[in-house]
């Protein structure tokens, strides 16, 4: 249920959007914990610096609301796929996750701000076409990219955040969205280890591609070319350098890892990551399948 | 190089992740789930001697187009440029109009005797039928020749065009 609020904030008006409900995970609260009283560590950092944690955190709330959309996507392939009923309705239940996770990060962006900002403008979601996959593989590499890829990412992301958040404020929003991510990426790896061998074997000539996209979306968006330092890290955004060293950890020890786990053969996508995962052009001489394909040509 | 007072990144804890996600989620995929029943699709991949299917020769088209695909987004992230959403894409009337009656003239509304009644002021509007402008029944335009398409594109935004066929639209085009 959407529920859209206006609330008066001084003179100002600020457009709040609640979308959580009363079927989530607690029951229409917005987080496990209580947000806490205070956080001096916010109101001793310099103007300038906390107009900047505002503005990562909103930026965070408008990528959270549309993850919610990529959820819906996720819920409909893995009924689609007659996925077991837990994971359809853990499924369905990240989608209120992220609905939460919106206005928690709005929330925080509002602590920094020292004042009610508005809910950010909605982000499109564009959803992969994967136009040469049929339908049913295309789903199950839809479950993979969102959940495995990109939640077993954030899991770590927010490890990395955590580990250098001093804010109180920062320190409890962080671990709120951290429970809820490892569930996230859960699904993924529960629904790759239900599948046969033949459709898990399938899975082994897309994962390079849609691991090179990811990490360079993620280099992307969080890897900040002007990071000014400072006090960030200890809010939530850490270091560039810690970031990519991050993403990297993620792919090699949890997805490369995660993927021999579960008996996908991953090792196009492991050679890419040894020599240095360059995300500047696709990797293309790492595909077995377009390797041979030249050879045969030839 | 980091700026953190705290050392370096948690790399020691990708292990605790490791078993918190992939071990624990794995497992509940084999055991609290149950194996996924197979579809006939799945079942005749996994015989060993299956017949290469057209979806398997065009695999390596499939797999190059995979590498130029869009990304599932990140679900976090620091770069994104927030910037409010485009308004409903509305053409101004008179930005429409003008284009109507320069490509066809006013509709001029056709008396009972057949005649049109240019001394009125009901002149109408041409409206867009099978992508040209025209006269609605019971009117007439004295440009023979009306020619479409009959977009008129009203508003420019953040580098967006309006894509209207005359009376508005929903559709930026990029």
């Amino acid at each position: 249920m959407q529920e859209r609020g206006r609330r008066r904030n001084g003179v100002a008006s600020v457009n709040i959007v609640i979308e959580h409900g009363p079927r989530g995970r607690y029951g229409g609260a917005l987080t496990s914990r209580d947000e806490p009283k205070a956080d001096p560590a916010i109101a001793m950092l310099p103007r300038n610096t906390r107009d900047e944690l505002s503005a990562v955190w909103l930026v965070r709330a408008a990528m959270e609301r549309r993850v919610a959309d990529a959820f819906a996507v996720i819920h409909s392939a893995l009924t689609s796929r007659r996925a077991n009923a837990e994971l359809v309705e853990l499924a369905s239940r990240a989608v209120d996750d992220e609905y939460r996770h919106a206005e928690l990060s709005r929330l925080v962006a509002s602590r920094y701000a020292g004042r009610e900002v508005s809910s950010p403008p909605r982000l499109q979601l564009e959803v992969p076409r994967l136009a040469g996959a049929r339908p049913a593989l295309r789903e199950t590499l839809h479950i993979v990219g969102q959940c495995i890829l990109n939640e077993t990412t954030a899991a770590a992301y927010l490890e990395l955040c955590a580990h250098h958040a001093e804010g109180e404020t920062a320190r409890w929003a962080i671990r709120e969205l951290l429970a809820d991510e490892v569930d996230h990426a859960r699904i993924g790896w529960a629904h790759v280890a239900s599948l046969g061998a033949a459709a898990r074997n399938e899975l082994s000539d897309w994962l390079l591609p849609l691991a090179y996209l990811n990490l360079r979306v993620w280099r992307k968006e969080t890897i900040d070319e002007g990071y000014s330092g400072g006090a960030l890290a200890a809010h939530g955004a850490p270091a560039p350098a810690d970031v990519e060293e991050s993403l990297l950890g993620a792919q090699r020890g949890l997805i490369c890892a995660g993927f021999a786990h579960v008996g996908v053969d991953a090792s196009e996508l492991e050679a890419w990551l040894a020599a240095g995962a360059d995300t500047a052009t696709p990797p293309v001489e790492y595909s077995r399948a377009l390797r041979d394909r030249a050879m045969s040509s030839m | 190089m980091s700026t953190s007072t705290r050392g370096s990144s948690p790399l020691a804890g990708t292990s605790r992740l490791f078993h918190t996600i992939i071990v624990v989620g794995a497992s509940l995929g084999t055991t609290a789930c149950g194996i996924v029943a197979a579809t006939p699709e799945e079942a005749s991949l996994a015989r060993p001697d299956a017949d290469a299917s057209p979806v398997d020769a065009l695999a390596p088209d499939a797999i190059a187009a995979a590498f130029c695909d869009v990304p599932w987004p990140t679900t976090k992230g620091n770069n994104t440029v927030l910037t409010s959403p485009l308004p409903a894409c509305v053409n101004p009337a008179s930005v429409c109009d003008k284009a109507k009656i320069a490509s066809v003239g006013p509709c001029i509304v056709i008396a009972a005797n057949g005649c049109p009644r240019p001394d009125t002021s009901e002149t109408r509007y041409p409206v867009c039928v099978g992508q040209s402008w025209t006269c609605e029944p019971g009117t007439w335009s004295q440009m023979v020749n009306p020619s479409g398409p009959c977009r008129c594109p009203g508003q420019y935004l953040g580098g967006r065009e309006c894509k209207s066929e005359g009376d508005g639209g929903m559709e930026w085009l990029p």
